[in-house]
């Protein structure tokens, strides 16, 4: 009897942290953004992530390289994975090198969480093989 | 018998006494609401969440508002952003019932849907046109076709206004385009972003005649208001302000000047504020909220974040 008392909170605590390890393994951020090259004139990106913070906000920012300055930004809900595959549209700003930088913002105060980090990926305007 | 032939007559009595209360409380109650409504106002909407919570926001105002939900939205340019308009017509589907929209940069052309955008609105032929709603009249320009002196949307608007100045029945009047004429600096580099010089030049003074109250527009991905204004002919790039009151204004002269391009595309940020601006901001969606109240005399415009907090009010009296 005083073995069961012992062992069945064990087994409990390994059930919670077991998958706790699990979870952490795989809130691993990932970002793509397709395309991620376009005309001047315009063109429509779908931003897809996942493993952010689940049902709250992430901020993004379209940056210029050259000067680090905010071109386009905005913020998206992400759901129970911490994901979200959204579209926008990139226009109204000069050639150049740019990137798109992601990160958690759950109270859109436009500044990253405390404790979370930044992902980026490149976007150019025009694409490489066009100029 | 007698009891029943009594119970009837008195049902009857009772009936018709009802009636003719709710007849008198139904005739007071329009009278004392002839005039008032409701109408919601933003553009730039994309086709992506942020445009649902910006459509639930305008539908929710029948919650936080007492006059019940927009009976009028007006969609200030740039929707799908796509070569069709299905998605954003799909989209706004809940809250189009009266609603009348201006066109933008976005579909100003067959490529973009414009015959589409046309015809689900039934606009005529270049997409200008006005109307009252209760006491309100509204003009909605088109910034993408020709305006100067001599185009035939110039003489459509100033004949418009004459006859606005003169209704009897007319206690404001509302000018709706996409493109705007004043703006702080944000970080759309593009032409029409910097605030366009002879759409200012051509159209502030006819506002200032003929007492236009409010300008709303977009194109600026963000939300801008700006104290009343009146045209400066020596330098029309800065306005004159009329009056130094942050929200409670009693008939200014000049213009009130408001940008709405916050329906969920994404947003220019402002990088700086121009002296006539008031209020700003470039960091949360949602929409113009304007009530008009106590019989068409008092008009209240909020800017609502798609969180359902006020960001901006402010009010004018005549």
């Amino acid at each position: 009897m005083s073995i069961y008392y012992i062992l069945l909170p064990a087994i409990m605590s390994m059930a919670i942290i077991i998958p706790s390890f699990t979870l952490i393994a795989y809130s691993q951020k990932n970002v793509t953004i397709n395309p991620n090259c376009g005309t001047e004139e315009g063109f429509e990106v779908t931003l897809e992530t996942d493993g952010f913070e689940p049902n709250s906000n992430v901020h993004w920012d379209l940056v210029d390289t050259i000067n680090n300055t905010i071109a386009l930004s905005g913020y998206f809900t992400t759901n129970s994975s911490g994901g979200f595959e959204e579209r926008t549209y990139v226009d109204d700003i000069n050639s150049g090198d740019y990137k798109i930088k992601f990160f958690d913002d759950a109270d859109t105060n436009d500044k990253l969480d405390t404790n979370k980090t930044i992902i980026s990926r490149d976007l150019s305007i025009p694409c490489k093989n066009q100029q | 018998m007698k009891t029943s032939i009594l119970s009837i007559s008195f049902i009857g009595i009772l009936s018709s006494s009802i009636l003719f209360f709710l007849s008198i409380a139904s005739i007071y109650n329009v009278h004392a609401t002839t005039y008032d409504f409701n109408f919601a106002a933003v553009g730039d909407w994309g086709c992506n969440s942020n445009t649902d919570a910006t459509v639930k926001g305008i539908a929710n105002t029948k919650t936080t508002n007492k006059l019940g939900a927009s009976e009028l939205v007006l969609g200030l340019g740039d929707y799908s952003y796509q070569p069709t308009a299905n998605c954003w017509l799909s989209k706004v589907a809940s809250i189009d019932d009266n609603m009348k929209i201006t066109i933008g940069n976005h579909e100003n052309s067959a490529k973009t849907g414009f015959n589409q955008y046309k015809k689900s609105f039934g606009l005529i032929s270049n997409a200008y046109y006005s109307f009252d709603f209760n006491n309100v009249h509204f003009i909605i320009m088109n910034t993408q076709t020709p305006y100067t002196p001599g185009s035939s949307q110039y003489n459509f608007i100033k004949d418009d206004l004459v006859k606005a100045a003169k209704k009897v029945n007319t206690n404001w009047i509302i000018v709706v385009m996409h493109e705007p004429f004043y703006t702080s600096p944000t970080s759309c580099k593009i032409a029409s972003c910097q605030g366009i010089g002879n759409l200012r030049d051509t159209y502030h003074p006819l506002f200032d005649t003929y007492e236009v109250d409010l300008v709303i527009g977009a194109h600026l991905h963000n939300y801008q208001r700006s104290f009343p204004l009146e045209y400066n002919s020596a330098s029309s790039s800065k306005p004159i302000i009329t009056s130094k009151i942050v929200s409670k204004y009693n008939d200014p002269k000049g213009e009130i000047y408001v940008i709405v391009g916050t329906g969920g595309i994404n947003f220019h940020k402002i990088i700086g504020k121009n002296y006539y601006i008031l209020n700003q901001q470039s960091s949360f969606f949602g929409h113009l909220n304007v009530d008009i109240t106590n019989k068409g005399q008092v008009l209240t415009a909020k800017f609502i974040q798609n969180n359902a907090k006020v960001f901006d009010s402010f009010s004018i009296t005549k």
